[in-house]
């Protein structure tokens, strides 16, 4: 006889209330129905919020983080509970590592209102980053308000903003979810306006973000930590009495093992040394081109009168001003429109006289020889007319080249980037352009004009010099001689090796020169200022030497940080 | 795709809408219902791509989007319910011999063996799979939603090994479906309770390691809550130790109120961390399982004891069984008395079987 419990035997009250249905409806069933079971079983997974040691998201990412990223996530959300600083060496990838604990919080319905706090260069790039890599839908907010959409974007702001009202009055009064913050060694003094911002705000969750969460002063970890994890170093007097006064270095800090040990419990950080991620090499050139007369004659004259406007302008004089000198580094034809546009008309039509830039002459000689090789070339242009004007002349020169320009449709960039991708061997593309494309089949970069905003030209960059590219990455500038942008080039190769940089370091190095710290802004001010070119060339080796001490502190810095946090 | 989209629009073309690629993504034509239900225009394009969304004024739909999560709680509320009949071997059962070597080898008994007394008799056994979402609460701010599935042997009430429901899935050729008879219907009642306790004790195993995650909070909190209260009390004690006797009074009470708050706090801190779950079912399917029920007697000696196994050519094995005596899964053990097993007769040694060959 076959033996089981008894068929009358009495099933449990609560097994019939839970079951009691189900088995009514078992009775009436004539069979399963397989397309029901597997719609139910996706359903289950739509609605699963499973323990942080299961990933949700990562089926929604459109790249593959590393190992140790993915670990991060999970150390967050299942040992930190979603409050950590992610105090990486810079170029390891603290945003995504940020994003993918943002995503798997969105997935279980834990991240409805996420507000990201950045420096506000930085602000696009996460816009980037989160919607391209992370499929999460951003939203940026300006003067106070934010488009709070029924698809419940990531709110973004620049701390610049943020800290100032209306903005900051709308960010204290949300009850957020998640909140990151960004370079958040900004936040270190709490009577500052950011410091202030920071402790202000109201989130479940909050990710700092700094490569160095500590830089003179032991108190500057104190602060960092406090704000994470309210009360973990103890009192202001108990941490003092234990490890040193507030400007004790970190050079001199007692029980250091112990301090390590709780700072760990809130604190990832992870070294170049220590994670499998290698990037090719940059390889960068300076060409300097001779200019034809005409056009150093109409560099020297438009100059020398952006110069003598630029002493009375107002601010929005000057900002015309300085975009005249960038778009006269450009190109005769990127300039000519806007000197129409302030009245300029004699050397407008100068401008317009020029018939083909000698940097032009350049840029085709060498798009033959990489053609030739079997190399895609990336060229950028910070300017439309630029780009337009290298067009003509590229067609002209034979040279198949497609053009990608933020004016196109997504679709058509679509197209652009797939026939570049393709049998196009030459991208003519403005500086918007290209971001978050997978362009790593190609690794030739020649800038056809040189952004004054050093970022910028580490973004463009990043375009080619990222995870997944094989080959050593070539970049070559065109730099008329005798214009601003050869003594821009010359500071930041010469102070801080701009080009041999690891990702990411510039803007450490940049952020530590002032608070604010504009570069461009920095250089037109002292052209203006300056007498002469002589009196420029001074000011700019000032200023060099402002990049070369941050560089200096920086690199301190990171040595200070790993002793603090680092592996025992 | 998104698997939140991918699971609504095999919704919507369930619930009667259609679904049909377009340039920049999914064009839904939804039944008025469901539009109400979804509060969505009954004709959209659909995207999880936040950028296409944003340039193209396409509909953003990602995992965890209310009209997603509304899909997903109907889905499962109607459930998964119903009676597989695995198709029955056509080939015929094997010779008696064949079984009463197979019945030996998979069931030794102890002083005893097993002799095969009559023909197989085609029968169905029972299995029951139920699927059911826990919900584990592991303190007031922290929930997790799992699945948990299990498959049962109606016959014995015990769990299916691992390669028996993969083989058992592998067979899944359903034929036409049919009413399952009123005595199978009664066995997986009983069943769905075994079913249950096996899903029970998983999710409290489940509950266990995911309060453990949030233990070292609740820890912390308490430490905090006893070092502030512990630092309260010692400076009211210092105090009264010093003043006149009105004073000392009043500090006596703010100690004994003090204590009174600090059980409540403490109480509270517990009550926030306490760990619970609770299994919401939304699977039930009864598979039939043919196979051919064989006779047998287990001798030891002259004495004979009557019992039946289940063949079942789709697991290529016996179905599992019970004691007859105990009801445990352990080693038969036939004694001078009764068949039982080695944990119900005394003497016997003590070893358990897996709860599957």
């Amino acid at each position: 006889m076959s033996v089981g419990l008894p068929v009358e035997h009495p099933a449990h009250a609560e097994v019939l209330t839970l079951y009691g249905p189900l088995l009514e409806r078992l009775a009436r069933s004539p069979g399963v129905d397989p397309r029901r079971s597997a719609l139910v079983d996706e359903a289950g997974e739509v609605w699963s919020r499973p323990g942080f040691d299961t990933v949700l998201s990562e089926s929604r990412l459109s790249f593959q983080p590393f190992d140790y990223q993915l670990a991060t996530m999970q150390t967050v959300l299942r040992r930190m509970r979603g409050r950590a600083i992610l105090a990486d060496e810079v170029g390891l990838g603290k945003t995504i590592e940020a994003g993918l604990v943002l995503s798997e919080l969105r997935m279980r319905g834990l991240a409805d209102r996420a507000l990201v706090v950045t420096p506000a260069g930085l602000v696009g790039q996460w816009r980037e980053e989160l919607e391209r890599k992370f499929a999460l839908p951003t939203t940026e907010a300006i003067r106070g308000e934010w488009d709070a959409g029924e698809d419940r974007p990531v709110v973004l702001a620049s701390l610049a903003a943020a800290r100032r009202d209306p903005l900051k009055s709308a960010v204290i009064g949300e009850r957020w979810d998640v909140v990151i913050i960004d370079e958040a060694h900004r936040l270190r003094n709490p009577a500052s306006a950011s410091g202030r911002l920071a402790r202000a705000l109201r989130t479940r969750y909050l990710l700092l973000l700094t490569a160095t969460p500590v830089e003179n002063r032991l108190q500057d970890l104190y602060e960092l930590v406090n704000l994470v994890a309210p009360g973990l170093l103890g009192t202001v007097a108990q941490f003092r009495s234990a490890h040193g006064t507030a400007d004790t270095g970190v050079d001199a800090l007692r029980n250091v093992a112990a301090l390590r040990a709780r700072t760990r419990q809130i604190m990832v950080r992870h070294r170049r040394s220590e994670v499998a991620v290698m990037l090719p090499q940059r390889l960068a050139e300076t060409v300097l081109v001779t200019p034809c007369d005409a056009e150093r004659a109409l560099y020297t004259e438009l100059t020398t009168r952006i110069r003598a406007e630029g002493r009375a302008a107002t601010p929005s004089q000057r900002l015309t001003l300085r975009s005249l000198t960038r778009l006269a580094g450009s190109s005769p034809a990127a300039v000519a429109p806007t000197l129409r546009k302030v009245g300029w008309h004699d050397l407008a039509e100068r401008a317009g006289a020029i018939a083909r830039p000698r940097k032009i002459d350049e840029l085709l000689a060498r798009l033959r020889t990489h053609v030739e090789r079997g190399e895609k070339v990336l060229v950028f242009t910070a300017f439309r007319h630029t780009l337009d004007a290298l067009a003509a002349e590229v067609a002209a020169a034979g040279i198949p080249a497609a053009c990608y320009h933020g004016s196109l449709s997504r679709r058509d960039k679509d197209t652009t980037v797939a026939a570049f991708s393709a049998d196009i061997p030459v991208l003519l593309s403005t500086e918007s352009a290209g971001e978050g494309r997978n362009l790593q089949f190609c690794h030739v970069m020649i800038n056809m004009d040189l952004p004054w905003n050093p970022m910028q030209i580490e973004q463009r960059l990043g375009r080619l010099h990222r995870v997944g590219q094989e080959h050593d990455v070539l970049l070559a500038n065109l730099v008329s001689r005798g214009t601003i942008e050869e003594r821009i080039l010359r500071v930041l190769e010469s102070k801080i090796n701009l080009f041999e940089l690891v990702v990411g370091e510039l803007d450490m190095i940049l952020g530590r020169v002032t608070d604010d710290f504009d570069f461009e802004s920095s250089v037109f001010t002292a052209y203006v200022a300056a007498e002469d070119d002589a009196a420029f060339a001074a000011s700019l080796d000032d200023l060099g030497a402002d990049l070369a001490r941050a560089r200096t502190d920086y690199l301190r810095t990171r040595g200070a940080v790993d002793q603090l946090v680092g592996e025992d | 795709m998104d698997p939140g989209l991918r699971f609504w629009l095999r919704y919507v073309d369930h619930c009667g809408g259609l679904t049909e690629p377009a340039t920049d993504g999914t064009l839904v034509v939804l039944p008025p219902s469901e539009a109400a239900e979804f509060d969505l225009p009954e004709e959209l394009v659909v995207t999880s791509d936040p950028d296409v969304a944003r340039e193209d004024g396409v509909v953003l739909l990602t995992t965890g989007h209310p009209a997603l999560i509304r899909a997903a709680d109907a889905a499962l509320t109607g459930g998964d319910i119903g009676i597989i009949s695995l198709t029955a071997p056509t080939t015929p059962a094997p010779t008696m011999a064949q079984l009463e070597d197979k019945v030996r080898e998979q069931f030794p008994v102890e002083h005893g063996r097993i002799d095969v007394t009559g023909l197989p008799v085609r029968i169905d056994r029972p299995v029951l799979r139920v699927g059911a979402l826990v919900t584990y609460t592991v303190s007031a701010e922290e929930c997790y939603q799992e699945r948990l599935e299990c498959w049962v042997d109606a016959g014995s009430g015990l769990p299916l090994a691992e390669h028996d429901i993969a083989r058992l899935q592998r067979a899944s050729q359903p034929e036409a479906p049919v009413a399952a008879p009123q005595p199978m219907l009664a066995a997986a009642t009983v069943a769905l309770e075994h079913a249950h306790r096996i899903l029970d004790t998983a999710a409290n195993r489940r509950q266990q390691i995911l309060s453990s995650q949030a233990s070292e909070a609740h820890q912390q909190e308490r430490a905090h809550a006893r070092a502030y209260y512990d630092d309260a009390l010692r400076s009211l004690e210092r105090r009264r130790t010093t003043a006149d006797s009105d004073r000392a009074e009043l500090l006596a009470a703010r100690a004994a109120s003090t204590r009174e708050e600090r059980a409540r706090r403490l109480l509270e801190i517990d009550e926030k961390y306490q760990a619970r779950h609770e299994i919401r079912p939304f699977r039930l399917h009864l598979m039939l399982v043919p196979g051919w029920r064989v006779p047998v007697d287990v001798r030891r000696g002259p004495r004979r004891y009557p019992f039946t196994f289940d063949w079942l050519p789709a697991l290529g094995a016996y179905a599992v069984q019970r004691c007859p005596h105990c009801g445990s899964a352990a080693s038969l053990s036939a004694s001078k008395a009764r068949l039982g097993c080695v944990t119900c007769l005394p003497g016997a040694a003590l070893h358990t079987v897996p709860a599957s060959p």
